[in-house]
């Protein structure tokens, strides 16, 4: 039975609950609205906030757009990509292989972290930024606080990256509801349900990580079969090939020093994706790379074959992780009645030509693939708030979980690509006469060593009776909930004695440490920010309107009529944001009016430097 | 069949009750043909089921009966129930043990028979795995895996037949029926050992697993 909630209460603003896609390149969050889940952008802005965070020299970090923006004036203090530092330490990173602009240090406990401006950010914090600027822009859109969401992460992530997202979520003030793996999620976006039975293909390749999940659909209920993945394969790496030839191509021309500057890099990055997005569409492009501070304005043509021959590699290790995926669900590629595309880099021909020959049928292309995880995301939200039942989840786990056993062995307890929720229960013993203590090292991989697989934490069970070897009787329990996470117990069983652990997070952020950020301010200095900057931004708006409109007379002959319609549009825009309260709409209005001014501004250079040039000449007469 | 204590209507399985949706305290899980409502026995319907877990997930799973302890309880039970059903190997040491015979590893043994073959299974996997691909010995992986799964079957018939129907406390040589799970337990590990060895084959790489 249902009970209506009455809260006379609250005033405030009315609470939604969202669904979130954090991705690795582009962040953003959808809401069930109107019996379908509907991605969230305020008027006249995308949905996609960028997952990129500027720390300034004073002040609170920004995030989006905003942060983008500064990405090759001070590309040292901007941090693109932090999901991929998400629960993991130095030497996991592969930082010579993927070098970025920013400073990767290592905390006490082995985890990696960002140094901008003398302080240490961990990727919980940057990404807790990132959700915060995701829900300001749902505020902005729907005008209702987001009190709780649902949050994907990628279905190979494991137990630590799955910790690192909750964490950030909760710095970021977000309840929780569940962690749903991308495909998953995208899967119940398209609503493949309502065709009934069948199977399907999720082929999720996004900026930064690559999964495949295979599932069954069947009277609603939509069961992982299985899923495999790469969490260090996607399209930036398409924009690093791109970044290898501008570096070969200049090798001869420029110092070697400016190769590893960090505004080089950026500015090879952003140059190498506009090039990728150009040859999804055209058959050449250009790899364009200017560095007006070191005199740099290189060019070259890449077509599509080349820029295909580059990524080959890459695409064809996405599909062995599909052909693993099928081997694992024991099934054959005919078997797979919908195959669905996820993640913007399948925009990329060349990627889809190769899913649909080794599927041998048309992926589905219908919603925008930046958008349907979060989507699915809002589906799941639905259902998890009592919306309908007519839809369940059965999700797996993507890695084997185990404890090492004597030698460095694993003893597993739980097979990838179980169902979940699940747990085993295990019994473990001494192997020294009279030993009181057991350490257990908890594990989470496939290989058959311990040193192979990742650990998870070491947890010491104590006070074990002093018993002869193998006498003692300890029962492990692993458990792992919906959202696949761990939980361990040991209990000493022979003397009824018994004893609880918790494991220790290794890889994530101990509780303290959370409330430790938590009281650093992080809430109070996210709402206290937000507000000072809508404040600067009026001001600067009102400026730039100034400028504009004591110009625009003077300059108009000069400019096309094109220019001068986004010009006034952009006009009307920022006029009205002048009133407005919410960071991304004022944000966007700023930036739109810049952009839409730079014609302008190019006009009363020239016209400046006339003056100057004319008056030196008259001052020789 | 117990009523529930909510609603009085008549429970099927000890999960919980379909009709009002009260979820039950349980400390150890229920069996697996308990959970199911089945009467233990070697058959079992597939289609059955796996209609009779979906069904059961809308009741259990956190995702429509709340994100509570009970409820990822009685979920994993019933993955877990599902699981040993659903496989015949472990529904077969389910019901060994249900009657009263050895664990796993309380009787070790395969059966006399079986044992030239292994030596030569063994053998021929090893070759394989220090040839190169693309060598006869990797080749014969092939047939050998057909082979191996053709055993399999015989092997689990033979341990169906005896367990049908299921034999009463003391009439069945439980310690021979637990020699022949060990040894499809051996043919399911040489056949993971092959599907491992052709997938580094396909891959190049080491075996599956993540890049991390």
């Amino acid at each position: 039975m249902g009970y209506i909630e009455l809260d006379v209460l609250n005033n405030d603003a009315p609470r939604v609950v969202v669904g979130i896609d954090l991705g690795t390149t582009n962040s953003l969050a959808a809401l069930w609205q109107d019996g379908r889940p509907q991605v969230l952008a305020p008027e006249g802005l995308p949905a996609t906030v960028p997952s990129v965070v500027h720390v300034p020299e004073e002040g609170n970090p920004l995030v989006g757009h905003a942060a983008k923006g500064r990405a090759l004036i001070d590309p040292t203090h901007t941090v693109f990509s932090a999901k991929r530092l998400m629960g993991r330490g130095l030497a996991d990173l592969d930082l010579d292989q993927a070098p970025v602009p920013y400073r990767v240090t290592e905390s006490e406990r082995k985890l990696a972290q960002v140094e901008l401006r003398g302080k240490q950010w961990t990727p919980q914090e940057l990404s807790a930024w990132i959700l915060t600027g995701v829900m300001e822009h749902a505020k902005a859109a729907t005008g209702a606080e987001v009190a709780s969401a649902v949050i994907t992460v990628p279905a190979y992530f494991d137990d630590a990256q799955r910790q690192a997202t909750r964490d950030a979520a909760r710095l970021a003030g977000i309840e929780v509801l569940r962690i749903v793996n991308e495909p998953t999620a995208a899967s119940l976006a398209y609503g493949l349900e309502q065709k009934g039975e069948g199977t399907v293909a999720v082929y999720d390749l996004g900026g930064g990580t690559f999964d495949v999940s295979l599932l069954s659909i069947e009277d609603g209920v939509f069961q992982v079969l299985a899923t495999n993945g790469d969490t260090r394969l996607g399209g930036d790496d398409f924009d690093q090939a791109l970044v290898g030839l501008a570096v070969d191509g200049l090798r001869e021309r420029v110092p070697a020093a400016l190769l590893e500057d960090p505004a080089f890099l950026q500015a090879a990055r952003l140059a190498a994706e506009r090039c990728k997005i150009a040859l999804s569409r055209d058959p050449e492009a250009d790899l364009h790379l200017t560095l007006p501070d070191h005199d740099l304005d290189w060019r070259r043509a890449v077509t599509r074959e080349e820029f295909e021959a580059l990524i080959g590699p890459l695409i064809e290790r996405t599909l062995q992780s599909c052909r693993r995926a099928l081997l694992d669900a024991d099934l054959e590629v005919g078997d797979v009645d919908e195959v669905v595309l996820v993640g913007g880099s399948t925009r990329v021909p060349a990627v889809r030509a190769a899913v649909e020959r080794l599927f041998g049928r048309k992926p589905h292309t219908e919603l925008n693939p930046d958008h349907v995880v979060a989507m699915g995301a809002a589906v799941q939200a639905h259902v998890l708030t009592g919306g309908t039942r007519d839809v369940l989840l059965m999700d797996v786990t993507p890695l084997s979980l185990g404890i090492e056993t004597i030698g460095g062995a694993v003893a597993k307890m739980i097979e990838r690509n179980s169902t979940i929720p699940c747990s085993h229960k295990e019994g473990f013993t001494t192997y020294a006469d009279g030993q009181t203590g057991i350490v257990f090292n908890v594990v989470q991989g496939e290989r058959e060593l311990a040193e192979d697989c990742r650990s998870l934490g070491r947890f010491e069970l104590k006070g074990l009776p002093p018993l002869p070897a193998g006498m003692a009787r300890v029962g492990v329990r692993f458990a792992l909930d919906a959202d696949g996470m761990l939980t361990v117990t040991a209990k000493e069983e022979s003397t009824g004695q018994s004893a609880s652990i918790e494991i220790q997070p290794m890889h994530g952020l101990t509780d303290d440490e959370v409330e430790g950020m938590l009281e650093a301010g992080f809430e109070h200095a996210r709402e206290d920010f937000d507000r000072r900057r809508v404040v600067e931004l009026h001001t600067e708006l009102g400026t730039m309107l100034l400028a504009i409109g004591k110009n625009l007379e003077s300059a108009r002959g000069a400019l096309d009529p094109e220019t001068i319609a986004e010009l006034e549009e952009a006009v009307a825009a920022a006029e009205a944001a002048r009133s407005q309260q919410e960071l991304p709409t004022v944000q966007g209005a700023r930036d739109r009016l810049e952009q839409a001014s730079l014609p302008l501004a190019a006009v009363l250079m020239d016209g400046v430097v006339k003056q100057a040039v004319e008056g030196k000449r008259l001052d020789e007469v | 069949m117990t009523a529930c204590p909510e609603c009085g209507d008549a429970l099927w399985t000890p999960l919980g009750c379909e009709a009002c949706g009260v979820l039950a305290q349980f400390a150890d899980a229920p069996g697996a043909f308990e959970v199911f409502g089945l009467e233990p026995a070697w058959d079992v319907d597939r289609k059955a089921l796996r209609r009779a877990l979906l069904r059961l997930q809308r009741l259990t799973h956190p995702d429509h009966a709340g994100a509570t302890d009970q409820a990822e309880r009685a979920t994993a039970a019933l993955n877990h129930a599902h699981e040993v059903l659903a496989d015949e190997f472990l529904r077969a040491d389910d019901l060994i043990r249900r009657l009263g015979g050895p664990e796993e590893g309380a009787e070790r043994q395969m059966p006399q028979e079986f044992l030239m073959e292994v030596l030569e299974w063994n053998e021929a996997l090893d070759d394989a795995a220090s040839s190169p691909a693309g060598s006869p010995e990797r080749e014969a992986l092939g047939p050998l895996a057909e082979e191996l799964k053709s055993q399999r079957a015989a092997v689990l018939a033979e341990v169906g037949a005896a367990l049908t129907p299921l034999p009463g406390p003391g009439t069945a040589d439980l310690a021979g029926l637990r020699r022949r799970l060990n040894a499809v337990r051996y043919l399911a590990r040489a056949l993971e050992r092959i599907r491992e060895l052709r997938l580094a084959e396909a891959n190049d790489t080491a075996p599956p697993g993540p890049s991390l």
